[in-house]
């Protein structure tokens, strides 16, 4: 049995809706309040233990906006996972959330996608499940970047679907 | 500067393709001389007014060259070094910079080199020689006191930019970011300059320069220190392309640990003598 596998993951999503910060608070266990805009893309790993072996996630950050005009087309090649993230405090993060989903799947054919509400510390309990209801596609995680809310669980189904993809 | 110029920009400085400068060097260079020995034309003013000559040459030389991407180039070199620096710099980062500011010094370096050296070939050798003063001729000269030495190699995945096998002198930096991290600056420079045929070969940053062989499916990087002569480079090109002969031969599907320790080990044997 191979002792890790490498996968190339992509964090797409608009500008500010937290993928820097959760990427981050998954690497580095961190949170950062300072806003931190990036453009272009930034590289980060993490190594997940899995069953079996170790997964090797070596995560694209991509400056959103759109990820339709940014980003290299190039940046999506030779992807094995995606992450999709929304702000659900900000409806004009996901308005455009089937088109993008569907553009990147186009753009990344046999790559699992999960879809992400972030900011959930922003609401109470009550509030949460309305809020998120509104999303014209149903988010896998509802995270929170700052308090590390399912951030670890959501990178982890992504591990553990892209290792289903390959077996199956 | 707009986006659009920065690209531009960016695109004749960060790929130029240094043949092409060069034929245009010299080609604009027959042109200034046919006009130049052209009795008619200049001959006799030239012998008569030398020293204004020499001057009238001197000024108007730049001035045979204004369209020329050189000229470009280096008045881009002078102008807009800081501005590209500043507006890519959150772009891709130190890494980005770093490689910008000694494409720069490398470009300014290239020019000024393929300059004297057009100029100081036969003919002109001889017409121009005493006429156009103030060539810097240890500028040319390229030390030897560093002798080269390969300080790490990566072979990365094209598509995805995950790391397939390295070979390191001394373990530094995190391999399989810089791997991405290559790959997505490659991207980014390859896409934003929109040239299809045209891969990043060369980046230097610090005191490395990063050799960058392109194959299919994947690339190989060579970081060597010290000053790297035609004869190194001419080996380790002929080096990297039996390892990729022998031992890249095979279809990639799954990037593992058995792959890329293979991959490693091969590297190690190869290079290491
Ligand atoms: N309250 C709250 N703020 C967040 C959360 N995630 C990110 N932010 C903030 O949102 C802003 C943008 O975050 P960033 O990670 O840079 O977004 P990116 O552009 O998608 O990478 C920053 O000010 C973060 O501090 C979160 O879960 N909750
Ligand atoms: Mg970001």
């Amino acid at each position: 049995m191979t002792e890790f596998l490498s996968k190339k993951v992509i964090l797409a999503g608009p500008l500010a809706v937290g993928k820097t910060s959760l990427v981050q608070k998954f690497v580095y266990n961190k949170f950062s309040e300072k806003y931190i805009s990036t453009i272009g893309v930034r590289i980060e790993k993490k190594v997940i233990d899995m069953d079996s072996h170790k997964l090797n996630l070596i995560i694209w950050d991509l400056a959103g906006e759109s990820t339709q005009k940014k980003s290299p087309q190039s940046y999506f090649l030779g992807t094995n996972g995606i992450i999709y993230v929304v702000d659900i405090s900000r409806p004009p993060t996901f308005l455009n959330i089937q088109a993008e989903i569907d553009y990147l799947k186009q753009k990344v054919p046999n790559a699992p996608i999960i879809v992400i509400g972030n900011k959930a510390d922003l609401f109470k309990k009550e509030e949460l499940e309305e809020t998120v209801s509104i999303i014209p596609v149903k988010p896998d995680f509802v995270t929170s970047a700052k308090t590390g809310d399912l951030v670890n669980e959501m990178f982890e189904e992504l591990a553990s679907r892209i290792l289903d993809l390959q077996t199956s | 500067m707009k986006e659009d110029e920065l690209l531009e920009t960016l695109k004749a400085i960060l790929l130029e393709d240094d043949r092409l400068v060069d034929k245009h060097i010299r080609s604009e260079l027959e042109k200034i001389r046919d006009e130049l020995l052209d009795d008619e034309k200049f001959g006799s003013r030239m012998r008569i007014h030398r020293d204004a000559d020499v001057a009238f040459l001197k000024e108007n030389f730049a001035q045979f060259f204004g369209n020329d991407v050189t000229t470009a180039i280096k008045h881009q070199i002078k102008n807009s070094q800081d501005e590209v620096i500043e507006a890519l710099y959150p772009i891709i980062g130190k890494l980005i910079s770093r490689f910008i500011r000694s494409e720069f010094e490398k470009l300014r370096e290239g020019i000024d080199q393929q300059m004297s050296e057009v100029v100081s070939t036969k003919k002109w050798k001889r017409k121009f020689r005493s006429w156009i003063s103030g060539t810097k001729e240890s500028d040319l000269l390229i030390s030897e006191q560093h002798p080269p030495s390969i300080e790490e190699i990566l072979i990365i995945q094209k598509d995805s930019g995950l790391l397939l096998g390295s070979y390191s002198r001394n373990e530094t930096v995190d391999q399989d970011m810089i791997a991405g991290m290559l790959t997505a600056i490659k991207a980014f420079v390859e896409d934003a300059f929109q040239k299809d045929n045209q891969d990043l070969e060369e980046i230097d940053y610090s005191s490395y320069r990063l050799l960058i062989f392109n194959f299919h499916k994947y690339y190989l990087t060579i970081s060597v220190s010290g000053i790297i002569d035609t004869a190194f480079r001419e080996k380790l090109s002929n080096k990297t392309f039996d390892f990729a002969e022998k031992h890249m031969n095979k279809n990639i599907i799954e990037v593992n640990s058995d792959l890329v320790s293979e991959i490693s080990e091969k590297l190690s044997q190869t290079y290491n003598d």
